[in-house]
């Protein structure tokens, strides 16, 4: 008896401790900092942060990041169902090697995701003359910006997806197929039905961070205002011109839609453990 | 229509799943495909079914070789061990799932698709969802979607491996019922004997990827073809030795092993209990067990220890106690075969008694 009361007062302290110390880490490292953005951003008055937010080079950069985050999502919710489908649906050699190089970036500094686009489609390329004879510019260009936030955001939906359809096997497509569906009729009534939730939560995963990548689109960008702009890059600029209040108010446009992306996410994770 | 295997040979890498298979099964027939894990059964139904390629060998059926045609277009009804219903979609929709890919008419599927509902006796269930349901509910679902597009051939996989022992007879029955109801040819895997000889018209055999026997339940019961059939149709008691038994004395015998079924055996309290003591052993009682509807006695005769049954009925016996043996025949074997032996004497006394 007097042992459990023991462990149980122990339990009680760990629990407790623990809770505290996830709390005092959250309120540091989470809180404090976005309590600041905010209230940075609003510290000249709430005119200054309608100027800074409607700003035409902040409206541009926003639309350039919208424009990159909608195609990166796009690409990578079509490769990452092809490369789910290929893994978990077919038995071949390499998938093991296919299955890490899904991964490899997030492994790779982003920075260098945005040197390996320079270097392939950059001047002195083997691409160049190919590119400069056709006109195509790709570096400290649109299309650059849009290729490194594919590449940094790739493994999103297909990691999502992946342990997922593991998990539900083959069976229900082959009894569809049993019954003559064919291949697309299968993927359309059957799997995706089937991997709807996780595969939402992927592309949402995938926007979200495609919209606040920096790293790479950086070394890509060129940092032409108005042109090459997306928003995190606007707010390093802004920043480094000792605009705070604008930096800040730039920021608090991510981080609305940072808690927006939270929210959406909450819903798709109790709508999936609903569905189970 | 008819199902034929020729020579089909199927690897996984090291392993041999199909070894030079062949076998013929006839229309209307309902046949098991018995085996222990691992033996190659699933594979064989799945080669039927098309979700396997064979490395060699050809399918035939009704006449016409099947190798190259797609799963779909077999005419095959496929009930999976798992059962696969979909699980977004409601008992309607999946019993419906095949006719609707085929683009029938939308009162034909309606009027199928209740006709079903109906047969496998869940009208009224048809707007819930596989997760609200048994799991003999749901083998019932699996059942009827595999039928509705009017197979000529039905093939399932483990029917009854997850279903818990009670829903388990009640299903046999009602699926056998219902199988020779509607005449279709089928073929059902398992690796569990009674299910097999309960269900089954004829039995197929399976181990380490070949066929062992192929025939009736009883067939199979009474003559064993091999070794392996022997030992896994049934019980068994090894030995090691038959020809030392009372009635089995062969002089030079090829093979000396044999199996004895609990019963073959009979164990008797005095000389009365049995018509032909002559032929009996003599035994000592080592153990008794009850088994709810009789018991079984352990006994060794000679060095070897024999297991068999006592009707509650008659008179009780003690540890320790001398009991007649009467061994009626074995089951003698060597690597290929299987024969039976009856007992001489006992044979020979009751032509006398005749």
């Amino acid at each position: 008896m007097k042992k459990t009361s023991m462990n149980r007062s122990e339990n009680k302290f760990l629990k407790y401790g623990l809770i505290g110390i996830s709390i005092f880490f959250l309120i540091l490292m989470l809180i404090i900092p976005l309590i600041s953005i905010i209230s940075e951003a609003l510290a000249k008055g709430f005119g200054v942060y309608i100027k800074a937010i409607s700003d035409g080079y902040t409206l541009k950069a926003m639309n350039l990041t919208l424009i990159a985050t909608l195609i990166a999502t796009i690409m990578n919710t079509i490769f990452g169902i092809c490369v789910a489908w290929t893994i978990t649906k077919f038995k071949f050699r390499g998938k093991n090697l296919l299955g890490t190089l899904i991964d490899l970036p997030f492994a790779i500094s982003p920075v260098i995701a945005g040197l390996i686009f320079v270097l392939t489609f950059g001047k002195g390329s083997f691409l160049e003359n190919i590119l400069v004879q056709n006109n195509i510019k790709i570096v400290f260009a649109i299309p650059g910006i849009i290729l490194a936030t594919i590449f940094v955001t790739f493994p999103f939906v297909a990691r999502e997806i992946i342990p997922l359809m593991n998990a539900q096997g083959t069976d229900e497509e082959e009894a569809a197929a049993m019954m003559g569906a064919n291949g697309f009729n299968i993927f359309r009534k059957i799997t995706l039905p089937n991997i709807k939730w996780g595969l939402i939560y992927g592309v949402i995963l995938c926007a979200a961070r495609a919209m606040g990548e920096f790293g790479a689109v950086s070394v890509v960008s060129g940092h032409i205002r108005g042109k090459t702009n997306t928003l995190p890059l606007h707010i390093e600029i802004l920043y480094n011109e000792y605009q705070f209040s604008a930096a800040f108010a730039v920021a608090s446009i991510l981080v609305i839609i940072a808690v927006i992306v939270l929210i959406l996410r909450n819903i798709v994770e109790w709508k999936t453990k609903k569905e189970v | 229509m008819y199902v034929e295997l020729k020579n089909i040979n199927k690897r996984f890498g090291d392993y041999k799943a199909s070894d030079n298979v062949s076998f013929r099964i006839e229309q209307g027939k309902l046949i098991g495909l018995l085996g222990p894990s691992g033996s190659g059964k699933t594979t064989i139904l799945r080669m039927i079914a098309g979700l396997e390629t064979p490395d060699e060998g050809d399918i035939i059926i009704n006449g016409v070789k099947v190798n190259d045609i797609e799963p779909g277009k077999r005419g095959i009804g496929f009930v999976f061990q798992s059962y696969a219903l979909f699980r977004h979609m409601t008992v309607y929709d999946n019993v419906a799932f095949g006719l609707v890919v085929q683009k029938a008419k939308k009162d034909y599927i309606h009027e199928r698709v209740m006709e079903l509902i109906e047969l496998i006796g869940l009208k009224g269930l048809e707007k819930r969802y596989p997760g609200q349901l048994s799991g003999g509910q749901r083998q019932r679902v699996a059942f009827a979607r595999a039928l509705a597009p009017n197979p000529q051939l039905l093939l399932l996989d483990e029917p009854f491996a997850a279903i818990d022992a009670k829903v388990r007879k009640e299903l046999r029955r009602w699926l056998r019922e219902t199988i020779s109801k509607l005449g279709i040819t089928s073929i059902f895997v398992t690796h569990d004997q009674d299910e097999a000889v309960e269900v089954a018209d004829e039995i197929i055999i399976t181990n380490r990827g070949k066929i062992e026997q192929k025939g009736s339940p009883v067939e199979i019961y009474k003559n064993p073809k091999t070794h392996f059939v022997a030992q896994f149709i049934g019980e068994s008691n090894l030995i090691d030795d038959y020809t030392k038994l009372k009635g089995f004395e062969v002089v030079n015998p090829k093979e000396t092993k044999a199996i004895v079924r609990p019963e073959f055996i009979q164990i008797a309290k005095n000389d009365k209990e049995i018509l032909t003591p002559l032929a009996a052993e003599k035994g000592i009682v080592k153990g008794i067990a009850f088994r709810g509807n009789n018991l079984e006695i352990d006994v060794q005769v000679g060095s070897q220890i024999f297991y068999g049954y006592r009707s509650l009925e008659d008179e009780e016996l003690k540890i320790g106690e001398e009991v007649f043996v009467l061994i009626h025949r074995v089951y003698a074997f060597d690597e290929k075969s299987a024969n039976v032996v009856e007992n001489k004497i006992k044979t020979e006394e009751m032509s006398v008694f005749i």
